[in-house]
């Protein structure tokens, strides 16, 4: 007994000299990619109702929210627009005179395909079952309209920030030419906006 | 519908985005917005003026009543006549023998009421009713998104028709040979009215 004891004591005053003489150093690392989240924000301007008489409209909103974990340079954000044609779906953003619209497209008869080109041209005569509106940026940030992987899209410059609230709003009255009480039909005329967010290349 | 509407959205823009960097993460929204239907109906001419021959009750031309109509959907149409008398107006349509006549009362001196009963019977005796002249419609012709074609409805006395979506013209034709059993002298002389009304409500 009163040799393990000996023994014991020994060992717990030696372990300590060992100790000291191989010091070995962990280092933990992690990394947080960054990262980013967007998220539809519903309003009551998701839906209106258009005059028929004059093709004006009582307010159209598109609302978003993005959240970023602060490296906003990795990231484009985009906004893409579609509407529904019987020639599949179409870019529903074009430009008339260096202005943004947006078109919408009856639900319930979809335009053709050359609906969309009539409005496309800039020189409108017959488009049939779409109506365009003009788009007007409701955010503190600049709202670009860019070509974006070879579609006319919206850039936004965040400017840093980590928290966006993205509005884009359609304004009431219709481009000229594109609405006519005898060519658009009663129905629900509709247009999907999609914020994207793209990591750079 | 909303899915598959987004769904195509999603798809459209990740098959566009995948030629050069793809989308990390996306949100869609959808504008809605509405249009009710609507039916915007002119007169193409507010009033037609004709002159009466006093010798015999002819017109010196018939009338032609032109509406022209904008339609954003398919949409039932009314189109009906009345005529002013001692007692309001009262329907100025009316059937005889196969035939549709419009009734035109005097507008300086209103017809009883009973003049106008009096024509509508089919069996009319002009001195039964002074101050209201007919004359036969030969037709009401519809051109451009004819859906349905006029049909005259006995039991209410007006013409039915239906249009399509899009640009209508009615043209409502009325022969300048009067109906003999209602013109004769005890008509004073003055301006007779029949105000044609177009709609897309009925009664």
């Amino acid at each position: 007994m009163k040799y393990c004891f000996t023994i014991s004591l020994s060992i717990l005053l030696i372990a300590p000299v060992c100790y000291g003489a191989a010091v070995m150093d962990s280092t933990l690392t992690t990394i947080i990619p960054s990262a980013a989240i967007v998220q539809a924000v519903s309003n009551s301007k998701n839906n209106c109702v258009i005059n028929p008489e004059n093709g004006s409209h009582t307010g159209l909103e598109a609302a978003f929210n993005v959240k970023t974990n602060g490296d906003d340079n990795t990231y484009d954000f985009i906004i893409s627009s579609s509407i529904d044609t019987l020639a599949g779906t179409k870019n529903a953003y074009v430009m008339n005179n260096n202005k943004l619209y947006l078109m919408l497209a009856n639900k319930d008869r979809l335009p053709d395909g050359d609906a969309v080109s009539d409005i496309l041209s800039g020189s409108l005569v017959k488009n049939p079952n779409i109506i365009a509106y003009p788009v007007i940026n409701n955010s503190v940030y600049d709202i670009k309209p860019v070509e974006y992987n070879g579609n006319l899209s919206c850039k936004i410059l965040s400017g840093g920030q980590q928290d966006l609230n993205i509005s884009q709003f359609v304004s009431n009255n219709p481009l000229a030419n594109t609405y006519s009480i005898s060519e658009d039909t009663a129905g629900v005329y509709e247009s999907v906006i999609m914020l994207n967010v793209y990591r750079k290349p | 519908m909303r899915k598959t509407t987004k769904l195509l959205a999603s798809l459209f823009t990740l098959s566009t985005a995948c030629l050069c960097v793809q989308a990390e993460t996306f949100d869609t929204q959808i504008l809605r917005a509405t249009l009710p239907a609507y039916v915007d109906i002119k007169a193409e001419t507010d009033v037609q003026t004709k002159t009466i021959d006093p010798a015999t009750g002819a017109l010196d031309s018939g009338f032609s009543s032109v509406f022209t109509i904008q339609a954003n959907d398919k949409v039932d149409l009314y189109l009906t006549a009345k005529a002013d008398t001692q007692n309001g107006f009262d329907k100025a349509f009316f059937k005889k023998n196969g035939i549709v006549y419009v009734i035109l009362t005097n507008t300086g001196k209103k017809p009883a009421a009973s003049a106008i009963a009096d024509i509508r019977t089919g069996t009319a005796i002009p001195s039964n009713n002074a101050n209201a002249i007919a004359y036969p419609v030969t037709g009401v012709n519809i051109s451009g998104a004819t859906s349905v074609e006029p049909q005259y409805n006995d039991g209410k006395d007006q013409y039915e028709f239906s249009v399509n979506p899009g640009v209508t013209m009615a043209t409502t034709t009325v022969s300048p040979a009067v109906d003999s059993t209602t013109y004769s002298f005890d008509d004073n002389a003055g301006t007779y009215e029949a105000h044609i009304t177009l709609t897309d409500t009925t009664t």
